[in-house]
């Protein structure tokens, strides 16, 4: 369990910090420029600021990563910048310091954050010089940008709790400022609301977590906030058998229980599972390039990534597990059938997004941790580039996002119809793309599971497969194939693009066909049963700081016949989509009644956003005008009380001094010798 | 002679905070009268205004100063200054602050001028009686927060009173008559409360050592008999507890006891509002924790978990009448009452950690309502209304007034960078040990007490620019910039490096609690759980036990 704190030449401990604050310090620097001094600096310096930052940050986590896949098994870089907070007495006492830490698992996110970043940065950087966006906002998206990736690193890279959750609020604030990017537009306004709010909540789980499991290990004697402290802490105190002792033997599952559960309503706020799930898709209001970045690698990964790393103490949380395991199958299916039924692009990219990290919660839930780190891993390239490549079809028509007006496109623009393929296939895990390794893998890991509901849940997660397929299937075949649509506003001339915006998106597709190649041998050993060496994989790597096996213990033909069944699903799923809108397009609403409503309810994924504002906010706002502010402020308080009250003394008094001050000679006499009578009593006294 | 001057100067250093702005009020005032008796005519009011900041200025300088020359390994009060006032009556002019006075102090000092420039615009027409009011004010505040005599406190609490109605009553806004005469209701019940409780302790004082005596610091080691020695039954110490705190609650302000603070902000000027919110309720908190705490420790033991109770009350129903409000100041208002109640969760805690929050959250907290104060104080130069539905849109015209009032909607918020986060934690950590499942309910409260912040915010600044007079609305100036800039700089550094302000104010906190300790009459009080019985078991990279040694470093 030693810190490496010198290594090699080439890459120093010390410089872990600057992958994180780079971007951070550039985000700083361009909000002072943009909100305090107002100063307009040329595009091509903002370019050249926020892509350096990016640069040297994935420069550094590539260093990083080599250092450590190079040293043992429980090592780490630690970089510990200073003290940040502390205080308190004795066993509550702490002291959390500005230290970050590169063990394996955060030099994988590292790296994917970083390197997705960039290539999202070169295709912005490419969008705004060749005029697909708009120059005016170069800035502030960058500034956003810049603050995004640095919080996401933070996030990854912190060593204690505080660190963590400072980096957590500031990919929440990100997300906030990118959902109402278009704030002089009321919608946008409002999704950004919705999406703090909602942060707020996962903040709230988080905080309460952190706190509480804080307080029980300083009461047990033994207070840590760094990851390494309370693992070590845990261990130890679950060794002697005096976990939560001071608690009570009956609240210490308890304890660990709220623990858990606030770590998995953190998680579910932030991978936009149910019930919480609405922000995302309502955020889409914001720049594509933008969600790019948003949903592919930060919010996802920092809702896992937090999973995975108290992934040792959910294990004694059954009821949390519980918890997630039903959030992330319920998410799957319903975000999965949300997606088929959507109209409008961005929408149905984001309600993928919540269905595949569905799939990652639920693996996380059934102790298949690394193969959810590897699903977040091939997700990512497959929906930067998904939503790059959005952005390109939406610029084509003219900022229309409404699939009914798209159609035709793909004669026109044949590089972004493959590019667009290529996403879509990588999503929904068409052999051999990307996601198709690690879906292959919870499958088989749900198959040799011992849950008595595991059956049901394999059946879920291939139906959502299957769901997804058709739902990627339609928007493909909507916005490419058949003919130009009558109502669309299409930007001419009208092709692909060019220059450093073609190659960003290349270098992401090829990323997206062979991401899952990362673990071939896992699989290959799986279904050949065949005897291969253990390989340095993705997953094995992991399993140096994530418990649980990388890969499932299933080999032979049933690996391979579940193998088959995963391809069959999305080859079907693709196949009914291609059937129904390969030809004629979009169709119509329903014609049956029932239908029509089955599909607006799937399309808004059951109302629960409405249903919050009704059940919820509307209660809430009407309890505080009329019984508390009316009610209580004003009748009772304002009225009664004070007016009331102060009347009566008024009176009083008044009444007191109409007696005395009758203008009779002997009652002023009284009065001023009873005051010198008290006064000379207490003077003696 | 300058080197004779300078240690004069650094012994009489509160003592010169204390009197700077008022001797400068006095001197500017004498210098009108003549002005005018030799017909002269009055002073430009650039002057007036020029000559009262840099006194200002002067002054927090000299807090600057002060916070040097503060040694934060020393436990108790420090700067001591005493010179008998009225022997008889046990009243001294006595001086002392510790790391929480010192907080204090620095923060009212620095809002001061900016509360002065603030609200320049308001008082165009009477410029020599409104910086005398602002001075005087000022002053009274400072004096409150470093003075440790109590009668010499009650002294200076009540003159604060005087400039801060003048200045509601004379420029005020719509309600001012109102407002005034309700503050100087409740206000003079709490007085009368207070002088009671000094009274009865100049009573028992007399009796117990044979000399008056209301100091909290003996002014020579084992001549004079502190008020801290002076023994107090346990009824006794709830009476006066009770009355003593009925004046503080209606000054931090509490709810129910809050009713005058919105009135009164809605009708307050800028700059009163940016005090009221700062230096006013810390006054209030330096009541509670340099007097009421350490005097009356059974009594505020036994009351503990009622307060935490009544501090988490106020916090959600101030909250939730904040999310309904329709005037920015009420708004503003009921969410400061709501922080007050936050506040008064941390220090009925009772523990290191719990109090050392309270304290930062009052200051940081303090410093945010105060930005946001004056931001809506120039949205209502701007468009002449304070009201939310007027606005809408405005981080199109003014993108910078967007920008800090997110900066201390966040700070209130409790994101971490920023100051509210790190007295939130600390608040959140202290409940933990000795009210956790209150504490629950605190994290849910403040967490979703924010939602209104958001609500105005997005209200005011987002969405489309509906009404024609928003349009071309110009953005802050570059003075109105500067202040809310010296507003921010705190707060950010606060969130940043926390650690300075932590450790000047834990030693007060510590010395606070060993007092309560040493004070109490009820010996049957029950050990302090966590170190009792746990010491056979493994101790995972434990902190060394505090070296919190009884006396260490008092005078």
């Amino acid at each position: 369990m030693d810190d490496l704190t010198t290594t090699g030449a080439l890459f120093a401990g010390s410089m872990i910090r600057w992958i994180a604050l780079l971007p951070l310090v550039a985000a700083f620097v361009h909000g002072v420029l943009i909100g305090l001094v107002r100063a307009r600096i040329s595009d091509r310096l903002v370019f050249g600021i926020s892509a350096a930052a990016v640069f040297a940050a994935l420069c550094l986590s590539m260093g990083g990563l080599y250092e450590i896949v190079g040293v043992g098994a429980a090592e780490r870089l630690l970089d510990s910048v200073g003290p940040w907070i502390g205080g308190g007495v004795g066993p509550r006492s702490f002291s959390a310091e500005l230290a970050f830490q590169l063990d394996p698992l955060s030099a994988v996110f590292c790296l994917a954050v970083t390197g997705t970043a960039l290539i999202v940065y070169v295709h912005a950087i490419g969008g705004f010089v060749h005029g697909a966006l708009d120059r005016e906002t170069a800035h502030r998206t960058f500034a956003m940008l810049d603050l995004l990736v640095g919080s996401t690193l933070v996030l990854v890279l912190a060593d204690n709790l505080l660190l963590f959750f400072l980096g957590w609020a500031g990919v929440g604030i990100a997300s906030q400022l990118f959902a109402a990017f278009d704030f002089e537009d009321r919608d946008a306004s409002r999704a950004g609301a919705t999406t703090f709010v909602i942060g707020r909540v996962g903040d709230l789980g988080l905080l309460a977590a952190m706190l509480l499991l804080f307080d029980g290990l300083s009461r047990a004697g033994a207070p840590a906030l760094t990851f390494r402290g309370i693992e070590a802490a845990f261990r130890l105190l679950e060794g002697q058998g005096v976990l939560w002792l001071s608690y009570g033997l009956a609240q210490a599952p308890l304890l660990l229980e709220i623990v858990g559960f606030g770590l998995v309503l953190a998680a579910l706020t932030k991978c936009a599972q149910l019930p919480l799930h609405f922000w995302l898709p309502q955020s889409t209001t914001g720049p594509t390039t933008a969600h790019a970045l948003l949903q592919s690698v930060t919010t996802g990964v920092a809702g896992v990534y937090v999973l995975l790393r108290f992934a040792f103490l959910l294990e004694s949380a059954p009821g949390a597990l519980r918890t997630l395991i039903l959030a992330g199958a319920a998410t799957a299916m319903l975000a999965s059938l949300a997606a088929a039924n959507q109209l409008n692009l961005p929408r149905l990219i984001a309600f993928t997004t919540s269905t595949v990290l569905g799939f990652a919660i639920l693996g996380i839930g059934i102790g298949a941790h690394s193969t959810a780190a590897f699903l977040i891993l091939t997700h990512s390239v497959s929906k930067a580039l998904l939503l790059l490549v959005a952005g390109v079809v939406i610029s084509a028509q003219k900022g229309d996002t409404d699939l009914r007006r798209m159609g035709g496109l793909g004669r026109r623009m044949p590089g972004t119809h493959w590019l667009f393929l290529i996403a879509g296939l990588g999503l929904v895990g068409a052999f051999p793309f990307a996601n198709f390794f690690p879906i292959e893998e919870l499958v088989a890991f749900l198959w040799i599971s011992a849950r008595p509901e595991s059956g049901l849940l394999l059946a879920v997660v291939v139906t959502s497969v299957g769901v997804l397929a058709f739902a990627m299937g339609r928007a493909f075949f909507l916005i490419f194939w058949g003919n130009v649509r009558p109502g669309g506003l299409l930007e001419s001339p009208l092709r692909d693009p060019v220059g450093w915006q073609q190659n960003s998106l290349t270098i992401l597709a090829v990323l997206a066909f062979s991401g899952g190649f990362l673990s071939p041998a896992q699989f290959w050993q799986g279904v050949t049963a065949a005897p291969i060496e253990q390989m340095d994989t993705v997953g094995y790597f992991l399993t140096r700081v994530v418990p649980g096996s990388p890969d499932p213990e299933l080999v032979g033909s049933e690996r391979g016949w579940l193998a088959a069944l995963v391809g069959l699903v999305v080859v079907l799923g693709l196949a009914v989509s291609a059937a129904r809108y390969a030809r004629r397009g979009y169709r119509g609403e329903p014609k049956h009644p029932a239908v029509a409503v089955a599909t607006v309810w799937m399309r808004e994924m059951f109302f629960f956003e409405r249903a919050y504002q009704i059940l919820l906010v509307r209660p809430v706002r009407l309890l505080s005008e009329l019984a508390l502010a009316r009610g209580i402020e004003n009748q009772l308080i304002d009225r009664m009380v004070v007016s009331g009250g102060s009347g009566l003394l008024r009176g009083a008094v008044w009444g007191v001094l109409r007696r005395v001050q009758n203008g009779r000679a002997q009652s002023y006499t009284l009065i001023g010798l009873l005051t010198l009578l008290v006064i000379v009593t207490w003077m003696v006294a | 002679m300058l080197t004779a001057f300078w240690p004069f100067l650094a012994e009489h250093l509160l003592s010169i905070i204390v009197a700077t702005p008022v001797a400068a009020a006095f001197a500017l005032g004498t210098l009108a009268l003549t002005l005018r008796a030799v017909g002269l005519g009055d002073l430009p009011s650039r002057a007036w205004l020029g000559t009262a900041f840099v006194a200002t200025v002067l002054t927090f300088a000299a807090t600057v100063w002060a916070a040097v020359l503060f040694d934060p390994e020393m436990l108790g009060l420090q700067g001591l200054e005493a010179r008998p006032w009225v022997p008889a009556l046990g009243a001294t002019v006595a001086f002392a602050v510790d790391g929480i006075g010192l907080c204090f102090l620095l923060s009212t000092a620095a809002v001061s001028p900016l509360a002065l420039i603030a609200s320049r615009d308001s008082a165009e027409e009477s410029e020599p009686a409104w910086v005398f009011v602002i001075l005087a004010l000022e002053s009274a505040l400072l004096g409150a927060i470093a003075s440790s005599n109590l009668l010499f406190f009650i002294g200076f609490w009540a003159a604060g009173l005087v400039p801060l109605l003048l200045w509601m009553g004379r420029w005020g806004g719509l309600g001012r008559a109102r407002a005034a005469s309700r503050l100087w209701t409740t206000e003079a019940i709490g007085l009368a409360g207070m002088l009671f409780v000094a009274f009865v302790l100049h009573e028992a004082t007399l009796a117990q050592f044979g000399v008056a005596s209301l100091d909290l610091a003996p002014r020579e080691a084992g001549v004079t008999r502190s008020l801290l020695d002076v023994r107090l039954e346990v009824d006794e110490q709830w009476l006066l507890f009770l009355a003593f705190s009925f004046a503080l609650a209606t000054r931090l302000p509490i709810a129910p006891l809050h009713f005058w603070l919105p009135a009164a902000h809605a009708a307050a000027p800028t700059g009163l509002s940016v005090l009221i919110a700062t230096g006013f309720a810390q006054t209030a908190a330096i009541g509670w924790l340099r007097f009421a705490l350490p005097l009356f420790p059974d009594a505020v033991r036994a009351a503990g978990p009622a307060l935490s109770l009544l501090g988490i009350v106020a916090l959600a129903y101030a909250s939730l009448l904040a999310l309904v409000q329709k005037e920015l100041k009420r708004l503003v208002a009921y969410a400061s009452v709501g922080y007050a109640g936050f506040a008064l969760f941390g220090m009925s805690t009772l523990n290191v950690q719990g109090l050392t929050g309270a304290v930062l959250q009052l200051l940081t907290h303090g410093l945010a309502t105060a930005g946001l104060f004056t931001l809506i104080g120039f949205l209502s130069i701007r468009r002449g209304t304070t009201e939310v539905a007027a606005f809408g849109g405005l981080a199109k015209p003014m993108p910078v007034c967007a920008f800090f009032f997110g900066v201390m909607v966040l700070s209130l918020m409790g994101l971490p960078l920023l100051g509210g986060f790190v007295g939130d934690l600390f608040v959140l950590l202290g409940s933990l040990e000795t009210r956790r499942t209150l504490s629950v309910f605190a994290l849910i409260a403040m967490v979703v007490a924010a939602s209104y912040l958001l609500w105005v915010q997005r209200r005011l600044f987002l969405g489309p620019v509906d009404e024609p007079a928003n349009r071309g609305l110009i953005d802050l100036d570059r003075i109105e910039r500067a202040i809310l800039l010296a507003l921010t700089i705190p707060i950010v550094a606060i969130g940043i490096h926390p650690n300075p302000v932590l450790r000047r104010v834990e030693p007060a906190v510590l010395e606070l609690l060993y007092e309560m300790d040493r004070r109490s009459v009820a010996k049957e009080m029950p050990a302090p759980e966590a170190e009792s019985d746990d010491e056979e078991f493994a101790r995972v990279d434990r902190v060394p036990s505090d070296a919190r040694v009884p006396g260490k470093g008092r005078r």
